[in-house]
């Protein structure tokens, strides 16, 4: 009796892990995204149905292969990425998510936009393997090329009739074409003055959407902050002087160069500036630039005496179209889009960008960039000036 | 004073350029595609060329090359006139001759007529 219930005792268990195993093969491969598991090595012991359709390969073409060179992957360029810089390997070295956006070539040769994320897997505090998830993008990428091409289009479409208004209200206004009263030239001076802002606005409404389409370009070079700094203070002179603003530039006398994108650093100051400036004190308004090179990072900061961001304001002041009330009855016009352009292109290039504030004292940005620079990024496009 | 070809698709673009460029006192030529553009700056041998980069029949960037490769007008200056953004194809036009480009919406008529003046001098 005994030795006939071990038996089926063991068919059982025998049955029920084969059960276990059909279910999970169904469940892995009704993944309706493509999942590929690798051992520690990143060698490929686990393909699923989606994965196999989506790359076309057969399953016997990837067990058992080391997954960097079974799975070529190459950038937007079509450059070829190096395996230190693919997915697999971070998680696998770091032991963290990493989630990326590249392309595989398929069975046939033939790169699918992909997006990835890949997790160690973890057990006993040892990363045993590696799984990865990953879609086609392909579908999402034709939308985005199409949102790009629109909004091309269309700033390029609104700025020619602009040109025509400013143009046309330049030579009235410089009395080339007769006379002007001084109601006219009030009202026309009104006309130059919102043409202007609108092609301001045309202008930054496709930087904002070039950075929120992922299409923005970083190009860097070795370059000198302190240089660009003084540069874009001198732009800034006449506004400061219109507004009686002393601006005061902190600079080391040593100069540290750090990889920047020229237009994209100048953006950010342009902006952080002008704002400091048109925002400062009525009475001896005051805007000191400086630049402090740490460890481990670089600082760059803004400082003026003004109105000052309202602390009920602060957790919104980096978002689009905000303007806080007193920012808004200081200055009538202003697109909201400035901080939150600032703020983007920090973000995308590796830093950070704070600030401290009191209503009616004044406001100091500090913006935080990693210690070699911006970091790069292929885009396909770079800043609209 | 010098005398300036003038290639831009607008009607009003051209009309404002070319009278507020003929009272700073150049004589100004204008065309309305690729193809007119050519034509008349073979005729005319301007000391300038102002193109647009959006045109009929062919496009700024084809009027260029041909302009470059043609020994009789290749010496002449060309400065592209955009309402595209400046960075776009701002390298393929300095690799294919152009001097810069410059993007009409932000650029007033006396900024343009400033450039202009500093340019005729450098060449």
């Amino acid at each position: 009796m005994h030795r006939f219930r071990k038996k089926s005792n063991h068919k059982d268990s025998v049955n029920f892990l084969e059960h276990q195993r059909a279910e999970f093969e169904a469940l892995f491969n009704s993944i309706a995204e493509g999942v590929i598991t690798t051992d520690a090595e990143a060698k490929i012991n686990r393909v699923n149905q989606k994965a196999l359709d989506i790359l076309g390969f057969k399953r016997e073409d990837l067990i058992g292969k080391w997954f960097p060179k079974a799975i070529e992957a190459r950038n937007d360029l079509g450059n070829e990425i190096n395996v230190i810089d693919r997915p697999i390997t971070k998680a696998l070295m770091t032991g963290m998510p990493v989630t990326g956006e590249l392309n595989y070539i398929n069975a046939k040769g033939v790169p699918i936009p992909i997006k990835t994320t890949c997790s160690p897997i973890i057990l006993e505090n040892e990363p045993v393997g590696s799984i990865q998830l990953f879609r086609d993008i392909s579908e999402e990428k034709i939308i985005e090329e199409a949102k790009s091409e629109f909004l091309s289009i269309t700033s390029h479409q609104l700025r020619t009739p602009l040109t025509a208004i400013r143009l046309f209200t330049e030579m009235i206004l410089a009395k080339q074409v007769g006379p002007l009263t001084h109601s006219q030239h009030e009202y026309l001076k009104m006309i130059e003055e919102s043409t202007i802002r609108m092609i301001k606005l045309v202008g930054m409404t496709l930087n904002v959407s070039r950075i929120e389409l992922n299409r923005l370009k970083v190009d860097t070079k070795p370059l000198i902050a302190e240089d660009l700094i003084k540069e874009i203070a001198n732009e800034v002179k006449p506004l400061a002087e219109e507004k009686h603003v002393s601006l005061h530039l902190n600079l080391p006398k040593k100069k540290v160069s750090m990889r920047l994108d020229p237009m994209l650093f100048h953006e950010i100051m342009h902006n952080l500036l002008t704002n400091a400036i048109r925002y400062s004190s009525t009475q001896e308004g005051k805007v000191e630039i400086g630049i402090e090179h740490g460890k481990d990072s670089h600082t760059i900061y803004v400082k003026d005496n003004g109105i000052g961001i309202p602390q009920k304001d602060e957790k919104r002041i980096f978002s689009r179209f905000f303007r806080a009330d007193n920012a808004i009855k200081t200055i009538g016009e202003g697109t909201g889009l400035g901080l939150y352009l600032v703020n983007r292109i920090i973000k995308e290039t590796g830093g950070k960008v704070t600030f401290t504030s009191k209503e009616g004292y004044g406001t100091t940005f500090y913006v935080k960039l990693p210690l070699l620079g911006m970091k790069s990024k292929d885009g396909d496009k770079g800043l609209s000036t | 004073m010098a005398k300036i070809v003038l290639a831009d698709d607008d009607k009003f673009i051209r009309v404002a350029y070319k009278d507020g460029l003929t009272r700073a006192g150049h004589i100004i030529d204008v065309a309305e595609d690729g193809e007119e553009a050519i034509e008349v700056v073979k005729k005319v041998k301007p000391n300038l060329v102002l193109l647009d980069l959006i045109m009929p029949k062919l496009n700024g960037f084809e009027v260029l090359e041909k302009l470059k490769s043609d020994p009789e007008v290749k010496d002449i200056p060309v400065v592209i006139l955009t309402n595209l953004s400046k960075d776009t194809d701002e390298n393929e036009a300095k690799t294919k001759g152009a001097v810069t480009v410059l993007v009409k919406s932000d650029i007033s008529l006396s900024e343009l007529v400033n450039y202009i003046q500093q340019l005729l001098v450098k060449y």
